[in-house]
């Protein structure tokens, strides 16, 4: 039971929904697993839940190596991994990052739009996206555009999405075959915020070898590291430039201290784990 | 607002408010009281209910969007008296004591099995993680699974 009440309306078109949300105290729901959680805690008190699982348009995924993957703010974080193999081939630190989000039953319900949308610094797919230069599609009933997610976050719970703006699909390039890792630490395996996430994904990872390095719950947003991605291009991955790569990585988070961790500690695992990543995809150079 | 819905088989029009979840209207309009809250906010498992064939934690669907769902709870496993064989499986391999995990264990299982018939350890851990027991532990739990796993048919 939640202690107010409100209307919830389920419109079927997005021209529907769009006019309904352009209202400010108007909240779209899908997953419903941050809004609701934030609605019984009187957190967030909407006089509108605006339910958009009637609009088909949200639901629809897509894959080419040439178009690369759009899939609707509909998806179901679960649905996306288990019945679209693609995912799991093309995209495999996204697929990671899917996987520890919440506990399964969340992500049968919860999706990856509102991963983001929430805005968490400790978001597990942000990292990811950000790692394969995902787009978000922006539509309001003003128009649509298109915004980087590296442009996307503001910081914790901000996002540079307009009253009554939404994301309605997420697209990530297709550019080559590629390795990855989704590495979360918490206090306990499943089921908890991260005490710092790291993706590491190499794109064409056998001749081009493009690494690139996002964190969660190192700053008030996620963030990507391009000054490390850029250090370590074209240098031969010897125990000596990987320590650089890392320790540029650590200079250039902001942790805080808090119920998860304290900043020291996220500081030394943000060099830590790199060196750890790139070990379990054999991909350091070691002497001896 | 009026919703119609299918729990266990049989189909329901219920009256709802917006500011309802799903599981208040299974427990306090159709008296399932099977699923349980314990956190409310998604974390323990309490709540589990299969929806549409997945399962999900009922407090955090609001009741109006359970429209036209497909709900499976804890009290649609018992068929004409006969326990269902993971709630046998429950009970031989004593996974519960007070039991006020138990529904939602048994509804994660249930989901898990009618995918997965012969689960390993790390996937039961997977599918089970969004499910807290604080008082049995969970060893016997993991028995109770394979137990179940092998009542049902899947190899082993």
């Amino acid at each position: 039971m939640i202690t107010f009440s409100y209307e919830y309306v389920k419109p079927k078109t997005l021209d529907e929904a769009l006019e309904i949300l352009s209202d400010d105290e108007a909240y779209p729901i899908l997953g419903g697993t941050d809004l609701i959680v934030k609605m019984r805690a009187g957190r967030v008190k909407p006089r509108v839940v605006v339910d958009l699982k009637g609009i088909d348009e949200l639901f629809h995924v897509d894959f080419s190596k040439e178009a690369g993957l759009t899939f609707g703010a509909g998806l179901k974080l679960n649905v996306l991994i288990e019945e679209f193999d693609y995912v799991k081939e093309y995209y495999p630190t996204l697929f990671q990052g899917i996987r520890v989000v919440g506990g399964y039953q969340t992500r049968n319900r919860g999706t990856v739009v509102g991963n983001i949308c929430n805005a968490s610094p400790a978001s597990d797919t942000a990292p990811a996206l950000l790692t394969y230069n995902a787009e978000l599609n922006l539509i309001s009933k003003n128009g649509e555009r298109t915004v980087k997610i590296t442009d996307f976050f503001k910081g914790p719970g901000k996002t540079v999405l307009e009253k009554g703006e939404i994301v309605k699909s997420i697209h990530l390039p297709f550019e080559g075959s590629n390795i990855g890792r989704y590495y979360k630490v918490s206090r306990i395996k499943a089921v908890d915020l991260s005490t710092i996430g790291m993706a590491l994904t190499i794109i064409d990872p056998e001749e081009k070898r493009e690494i690139r390095v996002a964190l969660a719950s190192v700053a008030p947003t996620p963030v990507r590291i391009f000054e490390a991605e850029e250090f370590i291009k074209d240098k031969e991955l010897t125990m000596e430039n990987v320590e650089e790569f890392a320790q540029i990585i650590q200079d250039s988070v902001t942790p805080i201290t808090d119920a998860r961790g304290t900043a020291e500690y996220r500081k030394r695992m943000a060099k830590i784990l790199p060196i750890k990543l790139l070990r379990e995809m054999k991909m350091i150079k070691e002497g001896l | 607002m009026k919703i119609t819905f299918t729990v266990n088989n049989e189909n329901v029009e219920v009256n709802v408010k917006p500011n309802e979840t799903l599981l208040d209207v299974l427990r306090e309009k159709l008296y399932l009281t099977g699923a349980k809250e314990g956190c409310g906010n998604g974390e323990c498992g309490a709540c589990t209910v299969i929806y549409n064939g997945r399962p999900v934690n009922s407090c955090l669907v609001l009741a109006p969007e359970a429209d036209g769902a497909v709900i499976e709870t804890v009290e649609g496993l018992t068929k004409d008296n006969k326990l269902h064989p993971i709630q046998e499986a429950f009970i031989e391999a004593n996974a519960f004591q007070c039991g006020y995990c138990t529904p939602g264990f048994i509804m994660s299982t249930k989901a898990m099995l009618e995918k997965i018939p012969n689960p390993t350890k790390e996937v039961i851990v997977e599918r089970l993680a969004g499910n807290l027991c604080r008082c049995t532990g969970y060893t016997v739990i993991l028995d109770a699974v394979k137990l179940a796993a092998q009542k049902m048919g899947g190899a082993e």
